[in-house]
């Protein structure tokens, strides 16, 4: 396959992942509401038996098409990542990373040593500033900055932050707090030119709580979130660490211009990178 | 003195004046005038602190990021006779939160031997430094600023907890990095009452709620958030700054909170939950002790309110904490006697159109209560925890006017009943709201004789108002009955399905 069919297959792909999702969270929203309506009932509600019987039989077929629709949507998720692995590279030398700028995603399996390669490739990135930004973890990460001796300041995420997305009841509130954690990345990083900001992890800093509605959720968060941080306008390198549960990495996949793949293979650790901007 | 707090205070108390001057019927009457509509003005100003409270509370205030730096920290674990199975599991508990940050101490007052010794062995067996003081000379901060005064050069930060309150695991790692910024003095969480097991201590729970989510939330952004006494962090040479925590009054929390905030330092107020378990008052007569210690407490620190060098908004924050409890004591006293003078001895204390007045007063009074579930919700507060709460200041109202009366003659201690962990079935306090009850029932009847004889409109008006207030005060007051003989494991049960309802 050609770079261009490649790279067709991939956006049509994504374009069909975007529609599917689209239609996941209207089923949700549609699923909620009618158990909401069965929750009514429970409590002794207005309703007659045929209701009831209908709103049962409605949410039976509604459990159906969002099966249907996962199946199609894993799919969708396993046709991109064939077309990456295809342009994978097999990363060897940690120094190259180091000269990227953009957002790149870092992902695998929890526990597979994502971690450990993230910081092991900071260690190399001598001349650019690094951060390291978490929520939760915090004594790992502690340990693993002393053990590697890497020159890197750590920031916490505070629970002030825990606590406002436990608030969050609209779509508005997503775009507010995900503005709000870029912009105070941004004053931490003042004026440094070219820095690599690594989130550790971006499953605990995208909207956990809310996950069951909302895979439109989530974009809308780090969408608002990389607005914010203009890694347009700017040298930054953004890595996002990301354990493979939820499809939390594919929702950062559209944002990002790098996929670096960590994989076990016969007791080996693989790493691969790969551009994902078509 | 700051002149604007002095004019801001003085004014809160002049203005019923003027109100009274043109609205006075009865010159005997005259007192009761002046503080029904102090009474009300207080009742205005606690509304709008609360919404601009609840307003500001939705606000992220400060940085979400903060660098982390490694800092010397003593955890310390404050005890005076408690059970030290209590102290045992709260000291393990905070020993494993600090983790390798610092050092654990037990500050021991305890002066039943067998206690201490005891207490002496747990210490022991969990590597937590034993400190043992036979006065206890400043009680609780005493203990505390004995400990500073000994070991504090050798800590950057300390934490406050009593025996009863058991930090998360990762409580100092969440909350100190918030001290990366020199500026903070303090970071405070709120306390948890998680051993619901009474009705008592389900509406504490209940009360507790507004403060915590709103109260405290807002006056974190606006930067008035004061300790609490435990679930605390404090920088070490702030407290030197200021003298230690202060001891000349019994709630040394507030009052060191107003030093710091004079000298320029700033206070953290982090609502999650750091704490996992947290006692509740379980008895009416433990409730009481605590709300009169703590309306004590408030009422002694009126000097150094007024003298606080603090921004207009956060003096009002303060000053608010004081009117909150002369509304809920000696104010509620004469905004019960009102109607009931009225109605009984004919004697008129508002010269108003009562029909204005209702107009005018009751959707405000409507609007507020309505306002107040409202800010609560999404929590499991509702109707049923403002009625909890509502009685709970019904029962606390004497122990509120015993500790002005306290403060007013300069005593330290505003009563004496039996506290927690002793047996005794009935609170005393239940004789003043039976004596209510039955007042409230006689005017009820006398009202509804006055009515019937009367033909005057007006005056029927009149009646009718004044009425509905008696009925209002039966109402809570009939809900104290609720709490001094409910039956506990029901109401439990019931909180937790509640819960699970919520989640």
């Amino acid at each position: 396959m050609s770079s261009d069919d490649a790279n067709r297959k991939m956006l049509s792909a994504i374009n069909r992942l975007k529609f599917i999702n689209d239609d996941i969270y209207k089923l949700q929203m549609k699923r909620k509401e009618l158990s909401d309506k069965i929750i009514e009932i429970s409590k002794g509600g207005i309703f007659s038996e045929d209701q009831i019987n209908n709103f049962m039989q409605e949410l039976s077929e509604l459990e159906k098409q969002k099966f249907y629709l996962e199946t199609e949507k894993n799919h969708i998720v396993g046709e991109i990542k064939g077309v990456l692995e295809n342009k994978n590279v097999l990363l060897d030398r940690s120094m190259e990373i180091c000269n990227l700028k953009g957002i790149m995603t870092v992902s695998g399996l929890p526990g597979i040593g994502k971690t450990e390669t993230i910081l092991k490739m900071l260690n190399n990135c001598n001349g650019r500033d690094k951060l390291i930004v978490v929520l939760r973890d915090r004594e790992r990460i502690e340990k693993l900055v002393n053990e590697f001796n890497i020159d890197a300041k750590i920031y916490f995420i505070n629970p002030i932050y825990t606590k406002k997305k436990l608030d969050i009841r609209s779509i508005d509130q997503v775009s507010k707090i995900a503005n709000r954690l870029a912009n105070d990345i941004n004053k931490v990083l003042g004026d440094k030119r070219n820095p690599v900001i690594v989130i550790h992890r971006s499953n605990d800093i995208s909207l956990d709580r809310i996950d069951e509605i909302s895979g439109i959720i989530k974009e809308e968060f780090w969408s608002s979130f990389l607005q914010a941080l203009a890694t347009n306008e700017k040298e930054y390198l953004i890595i996002f660490n990301c354990d493979d549960v939820n499809e939390e990495c594919t929702n950062l996949l559209s944002f990002s211009d790098y996929l670096l793949t960590v994989k076990y293979n016969e007791g080996n650790i693989n790493i691969y990178l790969s551009r994902t901007r078509l | 003195m700051k002149y604007v707090n002095l004019l801001i205070f003085i004014l809160i108390f002049i203005i019923p004046l003027i109100l009274t001057f043109f609205t006075y019927s009865n010159i005997y009457a005259i007192p009761i005038t002046y503080f029904l509509w102090l009474t009300m003005e207080i009742g205005l100003i606690t509304f709008t602190m609360f919404f601009d409270d609840f307003r500001k509370s939705k606000k992220i205030s400060g940085d979400l990021l903060e660098e982390y730096k490694r800092y010397k920290v003593a955890a310390l674990v404050v005890s005076f006779n408690e059970d030290p199975e209590t102290v045992r599991i709260t000291v393990n508990a905070v020993k494993e939160s600090l983790g390798d940050l610092g050092a654990t101490y037990l500050l021991d007052d305890s002066n039943i031997e067998e206690i201490s010794k005891k207490n002496q062995e747990i210490c022991k067996e969990y590597g937590v430094k034993y400190l043992h003081r036979e006065n206890r000379r400043g009680y609780k901060a005493g203990a505390i600023n004995d400990f500073i005064k000994a070991y504090g050069k050798d800590y950057d930060i300390i934490g406050i907890f009593d025996v009863d309150q058991r930090p998360v695991k990762s409580f100092f790692k969440d909350l100190i990095p918030f001290f990366s910024d020199p500026g903070v003095a303090f970071v405070q969480i709120p306390q948890a009452y998680t051993e619901l097991k009474s009705r008592v201590s389900i509406g504490a729970y209940y009360q507790q709620k507004p403060f915590f989510e709103v109260v405290m939330e807002g006056r974190n952004v606006v930067g008035s958030a004061f300790i609490l006494g435990t679930g605390v962090l404090i920088r070490t040479s702030v407290l030197e700054k200021v003298g230690l925590l202060d001891e000349s009054v019994v709630t040394e929390d507030l009052a060191t909170s107003i030093n710091i905030h004079s000298i320029g330092f700033k206070s953290i107020y982090v609502n999650y939950p750091g704490i996992w378990y947290g006692e509740a008052p379980l008895t009416v007569n433990a409730y009481l002790i605590q709300q009169g210690r703590w309306a004590l407490g408030t009422f002694q620190s009126t000097w150094k309110t007024l003298n606080a060098d603090v921004k207009p908004r956060v003096f009002l924050d303060y000053v608010s904490g004081l009117l909150y409890w002369l509304k809920e004591g000696p104010l509620t006293a004469f905004e019960i006697s009102a109607p009931l003078i009225f109605l009984i001895f004919h004697i008129y204390i508002l010269k108003v159109n009562p029909l204005l007045f209702a107009i005018i007063y009751y959707p405000v009074f409507l609007i507020s209560m309505a306002f107040f579930v409202y800010s609560m919700r999404g929590s499991e507060y509702g109707i049923k925890g403002f009625f909890y709460h509502q009685f709970l200041e019904m029962i606390m109202m004497p122990s509120v006017i015993l500790s002005f009366i306290a403060w007013a003659t300069r005593r330290k201690k505003p009563f004496k009943v039996t506290p927690k962990g002793r047996k005794q079935k009935m609170s005393p306090f239940i004789l003043l709201n039976i004596f209510l009850t039955a007042i409230f029932l006689f005017t009820i009847y006398q009202a509804y004789n006055w009515y019937k004889v009367s033909s005057n409109f007006f005056l029927k008006y009149s009646i009718l108002v004044n009425l509905t207030w008696v009925i209002y005060f039966l109402f809570l007051n009939a809900g104290t009955f609720l709490i001094y003989f409910g039956k506990t494991e029901n109401e439990e049960k019931l909180l937790i399905e509640n819960k699970h309802h919520i989640n």
